[in-house]
């Protein structure tokens, strides 16, 4: 029902290129952003109770294919339509392996969802029985109340990163040459406020990554030891949210150019393992001490990765 | 549901998505290598499989028991060794971000 392959074409041309499959965490991401939209717009109930995959199909016709997901929930279902741009992310991190692989050339590639074509080989042995996604309940929060004084009109989720912990990881990033990372133990909830998207965020705590974590200048090697530690640390109110990073590089970068950008690299980490809708990418510019200027945040919006705006509360 | 190992050569334990924390009962060979073991138990899951290079994706398999204790096992360990009925294992990945072209 999920299975989907990616198609590649030469933009010039406009002939296929490569077919690759898509992976099981794609169809993942959009079923917990159909999901979460439900929840958001009031249509599903917010009672943490197990969802339901009641559709997810390729549409294609007259121009780019589309992918519809409806998700249920008891008695109610939300579908939501999606176009092929959701899967720019994936893209790029599959046209960077297959680079990295030489299996393409450097050139300029075009994609779309397709029907998988071929089916794996590849049988396991272990018997595995699924359990029904349970996404959780979303309690109610205030904005103001966490410390925003004006909440804006954002279509993003809302990112409050209390200063000291924004400063935290400024701090770690300065004190280092080479890359460093941090996990980020935060609360989710339902905005009271009347913004456009009311998922919301907060950053409790700032987790230096450690256990045999070892950065490079362009290069940080987070270990499976390290998020052990983090899953140690959480609870069913403080939950991993994402993960915070630095780009030491920025002074070899043409002048003006802003380091503070998801890599191919970065991607794949996003859209392999943090793609839940609140999940969150921080990047440090180590070259500043203002965390205004030092932190650029990515979060998921309609399922897609999209610089938003962080509310920098005090106290 | 009560945990127990098969007869046929399976021992039942739970296995947990370390993000989505989606727990799901599963069967594991008795004979398979906990390495063995970790790689189809991340397919199984959802959890990427290759890397940027399209190397194997590198996991270590946790296991949570049911007194409390938890470990990491050895990639070299058997199944039938290394799990107990009733454990909770979790493959957890070596996360590389990063910007070759820097």
């Amino acid at each position: 029902m999920f299975d989907l392959d990616l198609l590649l074409r030469d933009a010039t041309t406009g002939h296929e290129v490569r077919r690759e499959s898509l992976p099981a965490h794609v169809a993942e991401r959009l079923i917990a952003d159909t999901h979460a939209s439900g929840v958001l717009a009031g249509v599903l109930p917010n009672d943490g109770a197990p969802i339901r995959v009641d559709g997810f199909s390729l549409e294609t016709g007259d121009g780019p294919a589309r992918l519809r997901v409806e998700v249920g929930m008891g008695e109610t279902s939300f579908q939501k339509l999606y176009s092929h741009a959701v899967l720019r992310d994936d893209a790029e991190v599959i046209i960077a392996r297959l680079l990295q692989t030489k299996a393409i050339e450097k050139g300029t590639y075009t994609f779309t969802p397709a029907s998988r074509t071929a089916t794996s080989t590849v049988g396991g042995r272990i018997r595995l029985r699924p359990a029904p996604r349970r996404p959780g309940r979303l309690p109610g929060g205030s904005l103001v109340e966490r410390g925003v004084r004006e909440p804006r009109a954002c279509r993003h989720p809302a990112i409050v990163l209390p200063r000291r912990q924004a400063q935290a990881l400024v701090s770690q990033a300065r004190a280092s040459e080479v890359e460093v990372g941090a996990s980020l133990m935060v609360e989710t909830f339902l905005v009271e406020e009347p913004v456009p998207c009311r998922l919301g965020l907060r950053v409790l705590e700032v987790v230096e990554l450690a256990h045999g974590t070892a950065g490079t200048e362009t290069h940080l090697r987070i270990t499976p030891e390290a998020l052990a530690a983090v899953g140690a640390r959480e609870t069913e109110a403080r939950r991993a949210g994402g993960l915070a990073h630095s780009h030491p590089f920025g002074r070899k970068l043409e002048p003006g150019a802003d380091p503070r950008f998801l890599s191919s690299e970065d991607k794949a980490v996003a859209t392999g393992w943090y793609w839940q809708p609140h999940h969150i990418q921080l990047i440090v510019d180590p070259r500043f001490t203002d965390p205004e200027d030092a932190i650029a945040a990515y979060a998921w919006v309609d399922a897609a990765l999209v610089r938003v705006c962080l509310y920098l509360t005090e106290g | 549901m009560e945990a127990a190992e098969d007869v046929n050569g399976y021992v039942t334990a739970s296995v947990r998505h370390f993000m989505t924390k989606t727990t799901s009962e599963a069967d594991l060979p008795l004979g398979l290598s906990i390495e063995e073991a970790t790689g189809e138990i991340a397919r199984a899951i959802g959890l990427p499989e290759v890397d940027l290079e399209n190397r194997a994706q590198r996991y270590e398999l946790f296991v949570h028991r049911r007194n409390g204790g938890a470990d990491h096992l050895n990639p070299s360990a058997r199944v039938g060794d290394a799990i107990a009925p009733g454990d909770l294992v979790e493959p957890l990945p070596e996360v590389t971000p990063g910007h070759p072209g820097a």
